[in-house]
């Protein structure tokens, strides 16, 4: 079992350095070509690189696990807002390709600065853009390196397991750049959806069949199938935050960039789409069914490990590259996004030679990389980690109103304006410096939007009255 | 000049649609919550837990709705802007 867990990992590993060689052999010297493909990519890749990246580890394991947990309430906040997001993508991302294939733009702050004409904007988004990525990037490589010493039994160490997958991935995204991680990115997508199909199966057949064991898991548990309306604002949160972050979350900001072609924006689209829908009903007959025949499960992200463990051992290496390929697919594309981000947003280098900032963004790559393994082989700081990394969508989220007006072409405080606001409410909200909350229970990214929508309104009403 | 209004009209009417369509399944899938007999402990649909069809019906509708966009709106934009 362990020998046919390193054998698989070591394979995939040399398979993503090989790509990434490829990828390199066929690449243009520019930064645009380094960090957004030269926006050439195809229907069928930019469906491909949205799902593998939109959905991480965290989806294939702890979405599972969530809606074992907690039913009905998460399965209707998740179904909503992965059906939604192509939605959002359509309304707003369909503008940053055209506005980005007009003026060349590579990052987020890359657009709103230029539309605001603020470089203040530029370094406040490259900073969130980091507060987004960084800690969502450590939540990655701490979980692989977990997943990976528990199911060799030590075998392959946590320490080394983070230090293997930071090095290749490092490898083939400093080499090969977006091309290598959308290539890389095809693979993985197919990989860790065949096997959430696999555990569909798997999860099933332990419960007796779908009627059987949706009936029985009613029984045992029957307050996971009944949803809580007096706390809608929580579901409805989650859905208002994640819902655009198809958009707004740097790392997919950047892929809305890269269509090749408005037809083959609009159909990878569709293909996101398909498979988010797939991945929707495998992850929750899993959770779902497995409440029939798994009882005493304190943490629900093992929920799948669990389930492969006990009832299909034979598959469990597949569970583990399925995993390792997942929490890839999303480090790759946020290493790559957060050197763009602070080359170009927080230190303004946007202007430099393009085979400067292409060889500047390797160099920053390689040095994000050894400090993130460092971060991820210290054992006091994980428990943080994990709190960032569920702030950082919320973060992010903090962009669409600014974006907005920027879209919109609202009066220059706005997106200043905008952008403060939102983030002091968010930070004194969730830092609790100061303790009141919305009723209903929507979350404190929700208060800082209203507050943000209030200020954009009050400031473009201005505009309009001086006019 | 007009034709170019005309097929600007076309779009935006379309796309308001497409989006009213999404927002109407959003607003119908939050139905069942305040019915008792929808949302209680015990209730099914077609022998299947009574919420979870219904959610996965929203949600494959949304999927349809996607697939529909494709064909009405998608196509009506990727005609409007151009190369």
């Amino acid at each position: 079992m362990v020998t046919t867990i390193v054998f698989l990992v070591s394979a995939y590993l040399i398979l993503t350095c090989y790509l990434g060689f490829r990828a390199y052999r066929g690449s243009i010297n520019t930064a645009e070509d380094y960090f957004v493909a030269g926006r050439t990519v195809t229907w069928f890749h930019l469906g491909l690189t949205f799902f593998a990246t939109w959905f991480s580890t965290l989806a294939f394991l702890g979405v599972s696990g969530f809606n074992f947990k907690r039913g009905v309430s998460w399965y209707y906040a998740q179904g909503t807002f992965w059906m939604l997001a192509p939605l959002a993508a359509w309304l707003l991302g369909r503008k940053l390709w055209e506005r980005g294939r007009e003026c060349g733009y590579i990052t987020p702050g890359d657009l709103l600065a230029d539309s605001y004409d603020s470089n203040l904007i530029k370094l406040l988004v490259g900073i969130m853009g980091m507060m987004a990525l960084i800690p969502y990037i450590l939540v990655q490589l701490v979980g692989i390196g977990k997943v990976l010493e528990a199911s060799t039994n030590g075998v392959i160490s946590y320490p080394v397991a983070v230090i293997v997958t930071a090095v290749a991935t490092a490898f083939y995204t400093v080499i090969g750049g977006i091309r290598a991680i959308i290539w890389t990115d095809v693979i993985q997508g197919i990989l860790f959806l065949g096997v959430t199909l696999l555990t569909v199966f798997i999860a099933v057949d332990a419960a007796g069949g779908l009627a059987i064991g949706l009936a029985t898991a009613q029984q045992v548990r029957p307050e996971a199938f009944t949803f809580d309306v007096s706390n809608i604002g929580v579901p409805l949160t989650t859905i208002i935050i994640w819902t655009p972050g198809l958009v707004l979350l740097p790392h997919l900001w950047q892929r809305n960039y890269m269509a090749k072609s408005k037809e083959s924006f609009a159909k990878g689209l569709v293909v996101l789409s398909a498979m988010s829908f797939v991945m929707l009903i495998a992850t929750m007959l899993i959770g779902a069914t497995a409440i029939s025949f798994i009882s005493d499960l304190q943490d629900s992200d093992k929920l799948v490990p669990v389930i492969f463990r006990d009832y299909a051992p034979t598959f469990l290496p597949l569970m583990v590259l399925a995993t390792f390929a997942a929490g890839m697919s999303t480090i790759d594309s946020q290493l790559l996004s957060a050197s763009s981000v602070i080359i170009r947003d927080v230190f303004g280098l946007q202007k430099i030679e393009p085979k400067k900032e292409k060889l500047l963004g390797r160099v920053v790559v390689i040095c994000l990389i050894i400090l993130l393994a460092n971060l991820a082989l210290l054992p006091e700081s994980q428990g943080a980690i994990f709190t960032l990394a569920s702030k950082g969508t919320a973060v992010a989220f903090l962009l669409l109103v600014p974006l907005l007006g920027a879209l919109n072409q609202a009066p220059k405080q706005v997106g200043l304006v905008t952008l403060i606001s939102g983030l002091s409410v968010f930070l004194l909200l969730e830092l609790k410096v100061i303790s009141w909350s919305l009723p209903f229970g929507f979350g404190s990214p929700v208060a800082a939007f209203l507050v943000q929508a209030l200020l954009c309104i009050y400031f473009s009403y201005r505009k309009l009255a001086k006019q | 000049m007009k034709e170019d209004s005309l097929i600007a009209k076309n779009f935006q009417q379309r796309d308001a649609l497409w989006v009213a369509a999404y927002m109407l399944v959003f607003a119908v899938s939050l139905v069942p919550f305040f019915i008792s007999s929808l949302n209680g402990p015990d209730s099914t649909l077609l022998g299947f837990p009574a919420l979870t069809l219904w959610l996965t019906c929203c949600f494959f509708t949304f999927l349809l709705l996607t697939f529909i966009g494709y064909h009405f709106v998608f196509r009506s934009w990727t005609d409007r802007v151009g190369v």
